[in-house]
């Protein structure tokens, strides 16, 4: 993989990036081991529609990122721009997945997805529209109305991923979402979400721990490795698309996942 | 004897018994224990009461000392037929409601403060849980000098005993909500108002009605 020189073709190519990233240093300061260096000049820009993957063991501060993008977090130092905009908080135009579905017990389905739209004013009746819509893409329409404690694992992510859709954000961000899912709804659900991506023309950054999730989602496989949590290196992934489940099986998905594995060999051997 | 009958039939080899859908149930009331029946506990009481009855009656203690059960009966009979106890109860029944809306409004209002402002915690919290510790009974007869002997002083000292629980748990239902649901929310924008009345309010509402948790059970 020549990825030195395809990350320089990107480069050329990414004239006004949706996200830029240069420098970006976080430093958590804990009472009992001191501080914590969690990520370390982090330089990464991402195009418009672009999907990135952040790949890597736990611990390498992937979503410590995904927290300061969302402007969760503040940064201790470098630059993080969002559409031209310095990060200094929470953005209208973003959407969050979280490893868990983090669905509001006492809301039923429809009124869990339309939580963003309420909290941001949005107008009532196109967001439910789109709500309803949203839930029919990742069929759940039957399920509007029920509360999420009737529903399963698989079908409350979902749902999660419709409320971060909601407001219409050009920006989604996913934080382990499949992690909690066994391995056949986790496909199930990858296939899903490149559709998603396909269909709300999105720009999606997702971390993840599973190497072939990584290569089977992305255009772009960011690789961070830990202590202190920096990128080790840029894959572009040249599958074609749209990606199918049989890919997993290709020597070229294989060449993918071994370049990237070799990084946390490596890391365990320094150990 | 008919119950261990049937306890020494349900013993035998199941092919044997080939039990009826009929004869299943039967079979199952006739082995519960003694110990479960649902009136157990009302008989105890009225074993309890003859008790009570015949050994004021056997050692001939004057009614003044201790009345037997019929006395109370009678007496309370008496008050109820006469309208003697009615317009008493409804001015302690009175007393009781205006003394738990006052502690529950002053206990919920300063625990949504105490709550979601760690400063108002630092300054008042620790006075509440010292003021907590004196037992009420202590205090009543001040309250009565304070207030009088009107309703006044019994509805405030109803309040300072409903007040505490409900501050208590107002305070740990807000804080019980997931930081994941607040970082959901804060992610999209919300403000703290909106944060308050989505997650925080919502969360606290089981505690703050049933007080699961153990500050409740401090009063």
């Amino acid at each position: 993989m020549p990825a030195e020189a395809l990350s320089a073709s990107r480069e050329a190519q990414a004239a006004s990036p949706l996200v830029r990233v240069s420098g970006l240093e976080k430093v958590y300061s804990t009472r009992d081991s001191g501080n914590v260096h969690a990520l370390n000049d982090i330089n990464l820009d991402v195009a418009p529609g672009e999907f990135v993957t952040i790949v890597g063991p736990s611990g390498c501060g992937k979503s410590t990122l995904l927290k300061v993008l969302a402007g969760l977090l503040d940064k201790t130092a470098g630059h993080v721009d969002l559409a031209g905009h310095p990060v200094d908080g929470p953005t209208r135009d973003l959407g969050l997945v979280f490893q868990a579905p983090v669905l509001l017990p006492w809301r039923t389905v429809i009124d869990n997805v339309m939580v963003p739209a309420i909290v941001q004013k949005l107008d009532h009746k196109a967001s439910r529209k789109r709500a309803e819509d949203l839930l029919r893409m990742v069929g759940l329409a039957a399920f509007a109305h029920r509360y999420p404690g009737e529903l399963s694992g698989g079908m409350q992510q979902r749902v999660g991923i419709c409320r971060a859709l909601v407001h219409n954000p050009a920006f989604l961000l996913m934080d382990e979402p499949f992690g909690a899912l066994d391995a056949m709804t986790r496909e199930a659900m990858n296939i899903e979400l490149l559709r998603i991506w396909k269909d709300q023309q999105a720009t999606i950054m997702l971390v993840t721990h599973s190497i072939p999730e990584a290569v089977f989602l992305a255009e772009r496989v960011v690789v961070m490795t830990p202590r202190p949590g920096r990128i080790a290196e840029i894959i572009d992934v040249d599958l074609p698309r749209p990606r199918h489940v049989e890919m997993f099986n290709t020597p070229e998905f294989g060449t993918y996942v071994r370049a990237i594995r070799r990084h946390f060999d490596s890391q365990m051997e320094l150990d | 004897m008919s119950q261990t009958q049937a306890d020494f039939a349900a013993e035998q080899s199941p092919e044997a018994q080939a039990p009826t859908s009929e004869a299943l149930p039967q079979a199952t009331a006739a082995r519960r224990p003694w110990r479960e029946h649902p009136l157990l506990s009302p008989a105890l009481f009225l074993v309890l009461l003859l008790l009570w009855e015949a050994l004021v009656r056997i050692f001939e203690v004057p009614k003044i000392v201790f009345p037997p059960p019929s006395a109370v009966i009678v007496a309370l009979y008496d008050g109820i037929v006469s309208g003697l106890f009615l317009p008493h109860f409804l001015v302690t029944f009175y007393e009781i409601i205006a003394g738990f809306f006052l502690g529950a409004i002053a206990g919920i209002s300063l625990g949504i403060l105490i709550g979601l402002s760690p400063l108002m915690e630092r300054l008042i919290y620790p006075y509440i849980i010292a003021l907590q510790a004196m037992p009420k009974i202590a205090i009543a007869p001040i309250m009565v000098i304070w207030f009088g002997y009107g309703l006044t002083s019994k509805i405030i000292i109803t309040a300072t005993i409903a007040f505490f629980p409900l501050l208590a748990n107002t305070i740990v239902g807000l804080r019980s909500a997931p930081k994941d649901q607040i970082d959901m929310l804060k992610a999209c924008t919300a403000t703290d108002w909106q944060i308050f009345r989505m997650v925080r309010l919502p969360q606290a509402l089981p505690f703050i009605f049933v007080g699961p948790t153990s500050p409740s059970s401090s009063r």
